[in-house]
């Protein structure tokens, strides 16, 4: 049987979790105002058909170059949530970078956001795909995922450690080759260290936009993202007993500048 | 020097001692056995012994049209000495006994396809594979015929209606007719499976987990189109006692399953979940499995085979089970010869079976070649510097095949072709867009990939993760009208994610694997299918929408708006053949 430390709301008639209760303490120390250069919006994405292609967005009359590399990447037809901090760098593919970048595809079909713009001169930098596939010959080798490889033992000593998972706004979902592998990792120390306690706890954060108005994650993304990772923890072998599962009864409040931050699971390890 | 698809078996026959691949040997050895022979039987030792009908005149039925190479040869009585069974003389009638030899080969829509025993020859006699488990007289070889690569082809079928007038078992009523209601002496209540190779896959609504427990389905069913009955039935319809939706499939290619089943990583990137470990072997399932994956493991699968298609009382033992997954697992089907470009497996490209028994499964081929058994015939010659093809190094081809000066000006142009055919389907990209399954998963809409990308998996073509995906074969609008199927409108439920690109309504002639979820997501996800042996068992598709080879690529330059030219998708075509 899986140990699970409910702390919801269902069980305890109504009471916050208990680091749900912590949550507003943190929200006073993000930053008060927002830096000029952080963005926070909601747009069609634009796919610009290059060689290699490259995603951006338009907001106020600029374009951004919002091509996650790997993740999950923007999908015509859904409008994405663009969050991230304007870089100094060049802009790219005729959109200005930002650096972080997080862009996460909206729930909510849009079948308004259909455009395709020619290549137009445009070059795009090399975008590994989530195997780490180098497409074109010139273009710098990238680490490769090997689908299959089990992770073998860590060695000792083992320490308290944590691991943490991050999603996109509105969604549980691991894409491949990319966040399954801090879990793999996480899997692989567990079962090798045999810690004491694994906790899995999910978080949820809302997205206060540009514009002012506040993008609401779906009620029970925390425990979805909880549930998610500690399940995957238990296929890759972790007994469950093991696990405790605890979550966020309600999604931080969002500043416009961290946001995307908090939208994880958080699996902590203690030895 | 020029040669006859005849003289060129017989020019076989000399180079016995230096051949590489095993197969080679062994189809050269039967090609020379036969033709020392010279004799036209089938039933020669050593040969699949047929029974239920006499050996048909070659026919081609809905096919690709047999190159003007082959139909001379077939008119020759020499070509069938040589060791060539023709496609329904090898017709394997269930119980029949004897030897399902090592190895043959049987001529189909482009030349010959190749079958191995890895194991030896097979004795079927008692063999649950080949004998009916069952009441309707069926066995798994009844529709997973070897002259078929181990599905079976309309032709075929076409051919054992009129030789048994509809009483071979695989007509059976329960799926073998359009519905059981209908009387099933009439080619009409057959129509679906004589002019389409379809068979009726009826299941439960609403769906049901593995373990039985009923499941909470996103959506409604509505039947729009009935044209064959079933699904508005009192009997066998959705308003039935036991509420059935029927749904119209061809049947998968029973061989090369160690590709099929190899496990591919821990992880669905479907899902984004750790895949499903099987209990009794410990490992992991890849969910590629059957057109919907409604059973994971092909015990599993033969359990229900057995309960469904041969309508046995009980589910079969370990045993016997054990005896079906044990042929499964060991027999290896591809294309072995074309009558244009000649001989598949020696000379400059190692092809047919023998590659695929050397293959290793669960290799990622989409960047490194799906198929490196035809690369051989690769040249700068035949594929040039295509526009899109920058990606390739000039260098990467040497100028011309070993030996190209002795080929035939058919052979030249036929294997030019295919290798621009490939290298069309690993390199060329194009706009992937609006799929389900594929676009939703991380990857982006648009995804600007090749072919190769979906069609990943090394050998077979297949989608080395799990291959459930909405290419819009089923799904209206992006499928054809197909009038002879049903039409099902499905209503996702408020409270559910709609199908990310069809909305809250959806009409379909399958919902695919959402009939086993209960997912909008999954409505029209049809698990992908290996490329092998196409030119045996036509048509195409899980329902049979593509009566050629040709015509899958149509649908593809349709669905993706590729731009291929009328050399494209020859090309295409002529590659895909050969596999």
């Amino acid at each position: 049987m899986r140990r699970i430390v409910l702390l919801g709301s269902a069980l305890l008639g109504g009471l916050l979790p208990l680091h749900a209760q912590s949550a507003p303490l943190a929200q006073t120390a993000r930053k008060p105002a927002r830096p000029a250069n952080a963005r926070s919006f909601v747009a069609c994405p634009i796919f610009r058909n290059t060689e290699r292609q490259c995603w951006l967005a338009k907001y106020k009359g600029t374009m951004y170059y919002i091509d996650p590399g790997t993740g999950y990447r923007p999908q015509l037809g859904f409008r994405v949530l663009v969050e991230g901090t304007v870089s100094p760098d060049p802009p790219v593919c005729g959109g200005v970078q930002l650096n972080p970048l997080h862009v996460s595809v909206l729930p909510e079909r849009a079948p308004q956001c259909q455009t395709i713009l020619p290549a137009g001169g445009f070059d795009s930098p090399p975008v590994r795909n989530n195997y780490g596939y180098v497409k074109h010959p010139g273009d710098p080798p990238l680490p490769r995922y090997t689908p299959g490889t089990v992770l073998g033992p860590p060695p000792p000593p083992y320490a308290d450690t944590h691991y943490t998972v991050y999603f996109t706004f509105d969604r549980a979902f691991l894409p491949e080759g990319t966040t399954e592998v801090i879990v793999e990792e996480a899997a692989a120390l567990i079962k090798a260290g045999h810690p004491r306690h694994v906790d899995v706890k999910g978080y949820s954060s809302n997205s206060l936009l540009e514009d002012g108005k506040t993008l609401v994650e779906k009620k029970g993304m925390a425990e979805a993202r909880a549930r998610l990772v500690a399940r995957a923890l238990n296929e890759l072998g972790v007994p469950s007993e093991v696990i405790s599962i605890d979550w966020t009864a309600q999604p931080l409040p969002g500043d416009g500048v961290n946001d995307a931050d908090g939208r994880k699971a958080v699996i902590d390890i203690e030895f | 020097m020029k040669t006859s698809p005849l003289a060129f078996f017989h020019s076989r026959c000399f180079r016995l001692g230096s051949a590489a691949a095993a197969v080679a040997v062994v189809v050269a050895a039967l090609l020379c056995a036969h033709a020392g022979s010279q004799s036209g039987s089938t039933a020669n030792a050593g040969q699949p012994v047929i029974q239920g009908g006499s050996r048909p005149a070659p026919s081609y039925g809905t096919g690709a049209p047999a190159p003007p190479q082959l139909r001379q040869a077939m008119k020759n009585p020499d070509y069938s000495a040589a060791g060539v069974i023709d496609g329904k003389a090898g017709f394997w009638v269930t119980g029949q006994g004897g030897s399902l030899p090592d190895h043959a080969l049987y001529n189909d829509s482009t030349g010959a396809l190749g079958v191995v025993n890895l194991r030896g020859p097979i004795a079927t006699e008692g063999h649950p594979f080949f004998t009916p488990l069952g009441k309707n007289g069926r066995a798994c070889v009844s529709c997973h015929q070897p002259a078929n690569g181990m599905s079976i082809s309309v032709a075929t079928l076409e051919w054992r209606w009129a030789e048994t007038k509809g009483r071979d078992p695989v007509f059976a009523a329960v799926d073998g007719s359009n519905c059981p209601n209908l009387p099933q002496a009439v080619a009409s209540s057959h129509s679906l499976l004589l002019q389409h190779g379809l068979f009726r896959i009826f299941l439960p609504w609403p769906p049901k987990a593995l373990d039985g427990s009923a499941m909470d389905p996103e959506f409604t069913i509505e039947v729009v189109r009935d044209p064959t009955g079933c699904n508005t039935s009192k009997e066998f319809g959705l308003n039935s006692a036991h509420p059935m939706v029927s749904v119209f499939r061809r049947p998968r290619i029973v061989a090369n399953l160690k590709y099929v089943m190899a496990p591919f990583g821990m992880w669905s990137p479907k899902t984004g979940e750790v895949l499903p470990v099987d209990p009794a072997t410990g490992q992991r399932l890849n969910l590629n499995l059957m057109t919907d994956n409604r059973f994971p493991t092909l015990e599993a699968q033969a359990t229900d085979a057995a309960l469904t298609h041969e309508q046995a009382d009980a589910k079969p033992d370990a045993a016997i089970l054990r005896r079906i997954v044990d042929f499964e697992m060991q027999i290896y089907a591809a294309q072995s010869l074309d009558a244009r470009g000649g001989d598949l497996t020696g000379g400059s490209i190692k092809a047919g079976p023998q590659a695929l028994i050397d293959g290793r499964p669960a290799v990622l081929g989409s960047h490194i070649g799906d198929f490196p058994e035809l690369d051989g015939w690769m040249t700068s010659d035949a594929i040039g510097r295509p526009k899109w093809d920058r990606n390739t190094p000039p260098e990467t081809f040497r100028a011309h095949r070993p030996g190209e000066e002795q080929e035939t000006a058919a052979q030249k142009k036929f294997r030019d072709s295919v290798a621009r055919g490939y290298e069309i389907f690993m390199q060329r990209d194009i706009l992937i867009r609006n799929v389900s399954n594929y676009n939703t998963i991380g990857l982006g809409n648009p995804y600007k990939q090749p072919c190769a990308n979906c069609h990943n998996a090394q050998r077979t073509g297949m989608d080395s993760s799990p291959g459930f995906m909405d290419l819009g074969t089923t799904n209206l609008p992006t499928a054809d009208p197909l009038p002879w199927l049903p039409l099902f409108k499905l209503v996702c439920k408020p409270w559910a994610t709609p199908h990310p690109f069809l909305g809250r309504v959806v009409y379909t002639h399958d919902p695919g694997r959402a009939l086993i979820t209960g997912k909008c997501v999954d409505i029209g996800s049809i698990n992908m299918q290996q490329f092998r042996g196409l030119a045996s068992r036509a048509p195409y598709f899980s329902n049979g929408s593509a009566k050629t080879i040709r015509d899958i690529v149509v649908y593809y330059n349709k669905r993706f708006t590729m731009g291929y030219t009328e050399q494209d998708i020859e090309d295409m075509t002529n590659f895909l053949s050969v596999l």
